[in-house]
């Protein structure tokens, strides 16, 4: 296990100072805070979670006694509005060894309720942590859902280390997954953020994040709270603004993810359009950052990988007949979106037979740069055109599979870093659009 | 006998005389208006485009997604064109007007002052079109990217159940403004849209009513994923 880090000085549990279990509005958050410095402040992210919340606390309060000791902390509860006594359970746990803030959401704020992951009004949530942040600026900052079970001490320690000694500013997880598991981070947000940004982060939302007190502070003064950026997936955006802001970006291994089911299920439409929709977007606001990049480096990686046992065979003739479908259908709407070249090879694929069907990685890559500079273009209402891209995805995660089911995960990792690198050649063209499509 | 029939075909052959000698200038009074407002509808409808277009109309529209919606509704000319050539038959339709009125005929004696009072609903039922048009298009489009991706194999048909409930809906709006057989309209599209939801009703709780449970079950329940399940994230 790693070692004990000591904090050079503040290292005080002044509960005296604060009061506890004091309930604040969301406004709440951007008041003076009766704290001289923190070293550590935990945001825990919470609706609804009395089921799990116990567990996490728990390991949380011991990942800060074994790996922090000395370190004054504070565990800011941003709560969307729990009804199941959540900040309850936690303020009682707590007392006494953690100086607890609760800062609930506004009510009605729930403009979103099929979030692709966590809950609603989780971006509210990381919102008044990051003010918060930039009001006592502290040094280490994690982020924690409520309803991560598998949150285990040993979490705070990597999440929290790499920003301490290593000095990063942002710290993603990397989870025990199998090779087929994050097919969209691997063929599409992965490659499309590491050519536009020349940062490989293979995976840019986890439910853990470790973000250094500077990051955690800039990012209120981003406009990727409000407008047309807070429709997307906040962690695309946070990822995004660390990336294309220059921050320091690091992955840490975390072990397996288990988490508390959450109610109801999301759209395979909804979510690529959250997501996918979060990095069109961020491209229009950090034009001048991805335009200048050409190639790649790596991120730096801590911890020790563990692989996942293979799921075994997986059936993509539901995925294939989704392309199928999408092609008899959409194809009046891909006229408009996708350019004439890429419509051709894509109406020329063979789906005769679904064990052979193949979308070739080029094809899938002029695709996706098309579907950005409709984006940009708005040619097509903006939503609709990200969810139509949905059976297109279909097309290629089924290609993807039977591509590489006969090999093993080091095959996926040489198809997936195969496309990356399609991604990164064809750049020129991505660049040569889009500055055309401006003048 | 013969000077009763030498004048009564004088007087005839006066008369008409004389009425064409009165209607003559009206007709040319007609023609003239006519030419005029050609003449003028072209200028201004030049004039309008070249405005536009030094401004960068279309491109503004674009940007501001009014373009889209409009292709979409089937009208895929730049807004400029679209809106220099309404303009062309606003002032064209009021030429004619003047002309008509020139005319001075009992049938058009109020035609102007009619017409005038009638704009207001055409304006508003125009305004009602105009919004049908682009909800339905919208949503049907909505529909059909939401059916494609649920591969529901009828999503062309959801998508154009859609977009006629819309246009029908629609048309019953403007009618109703324009107030032609406003009664009929309405009691139609009551009968139409409550027999439509009727039929839905004993579809889904009769026929479906398993299927149903299902799927709300499926949709609004807790449960863990599957572990054949593809995570795409």
């Amino acid at each position: 296990m790693a070692t004990v880090i000591s904090m050079p000085q503040g290292g005080n549990s002044d509960t005296e100072m604060l009061p506890t279990n004091p309930e604040l509005s969301a406004s709440g958050a951007d008041r003076e805070w009766p704290v001289d410095t923190i070293d550590i402040m935990i945001g825990l992210m919470t609706l609804n979670n009395a089921g799990s919340i116990e567990a996490v606390l728990k390991s949380i309060l011991e990942g800060l006694r074994q790996f922090f000791p000395t370190a004054s902390a504070l565990l800011l509860n941003c709560d969307a509005g729990s009804q199941d006594g959540t900040s309850g359970i936690i303020t009682r746990l707590a007392a006494g060894i953690l100086p607890v803030r609760t800062v609930s959401n506004a009510a009605g704020t729930y403009a979103n309720l099929t979030r692709e992951q966590g809950f609603p009004g989780r971006d509210e949530s990381i919102h008044n942590f990051c003010l918060t942040a930039r009001r006592l600026q502290p040094k280490i900052c994690l982020i924690v859902e409520g309803q991560l079970r598998s949150l285990s001490p040993a979490w705070i320690d990597h999440l929290g280390r790499p920003v301490y000694e290593q000095g990063e500013d942002y710290v993603v997880p990397l989870y025990r997954r199998h090779r087929y598991e994050g097919t969209l981070a691997t063929n599409l947000l992965y490659p499309l953020t590491r050519a536009l940004y020349g940062k490989r982060l293979r995976y840019p939302s986890g439910g853990a994040y470790g973000l250094s007190g500077k990051f955690a502070g800039d990012l209120i003064t981003r406009s990727t709270w409000t407008g047309t950026a807070a429709k997307y997936s906040v962690d695309s955006r946070l990822a995004t603004a660390a990336l294309a802001g220059g921050y320091r970006v690091c992955h840490t291994y975390l072990g397996t993810r288990d988490q508390e089911p959450t109610l109801g299920t999301v759209d395979l439409s909804v979510l690529l359009a959250q997501t996918v929709g979060g990095i069109f977007h961020s491209m229009e606001e950090y034009e001048s950052s991805w335009e200048k990049v050409k190639e790649s480096s790596e991120v730096p990686v801590y911890g020790d990988p563990e692989s996942a046992p293979d799921p075994g065979p997986l059936h993509t003739g539901r995925m294939v007949s989704g392309f199928k479908q999408g092609l008899r259908d959409l194809l009046p709407l891909w006229e408009l979106i996708l350019s004439r070249d890429t419509l051709g090879q894509i109406i020329a694929l063979d789906i005769q037979d679904p064990e052979e069907f193949r979308f070739p990685p080029s094809l899938w890559v002029q695709t996706v740069y098309d579907f950005s500079l409709a984006y940009h273009n708005q040619t097509l209402h903006r939503e609709h055109m990200l969810k139509a891209l949905t059976p297109l995805y279909l097309g290629r995660t089924a290609s993807f599979v039977l591509e590489t089911q006969h090999g093993d995960s080091a095959e996926v990792d040489r198809t997936v870093e195969r496309l990356c690198r399609e991604f990164e050649l064809s750049k020129s063209y991505l660049v040569e659009q889009w500055r055309w499509r401006d003048e | 006998m013969s000077d009763l029939w030498r004048d009564t075909m004088v007087a005839g052959f006066r008369d008409t005389v004389m009425q064409i000698v009165l209607v003559l200038p009206r007709l040319l009074a007609l023609l003239t208006f006519l030419t005029l407002g050609l003449l003028a509808a072209w200028s201004v409808k030049v004039l309008t485009l070249r405005v536009l277009r030094t401004f960068g109309f279309d491109s503004f529209c674009e940007r501001l997604g009014i373009a889209q919606p409009l292709s979409q509704a089937g009208v895929r000319r730049p807004v400029s064109l679209v809106v220099s050539g309404v303009l062309f038959w606003i002032v064209f339709l009021l030429f004619a007007f003047m002309g008509v009125d020139a005319m001075n005929l009992p049938a058009t004696a109020n035609l102007i002052s009619q017409i005038v009072a009638f704009l207001p609903n055409v304006l508003a039922a125009s305004l009602v079109l105009l919004v049908g048009v682009l909800c339905a298009n919208f949503f049907a489009e909505a529909s059909l990217i939401a059916a494609v991706n649920a591969q529901v194999e009828e999503a062309r048909v959801v998508a154009g159940l859609v977009r006629w409930g819309l246009l029908l809906f629609t048309c019953a709006m403007v009618l109703t403004q324009l107030g032609i057989a406003k009664e009929i309209v309405i009691a139609a599209f009551s009968i139409t849209f409550g027999g439509v939801v009727l039929a839905l009703a004993l579809a889904v709780g009769l026929g479906g009513r398993h299927l149903m449970r299902e799927i709300l079950e499926r949709r609004f329940s807790r449960h863990e994923h599957k572990a054949d399940q593809l995570s795409h994230l």
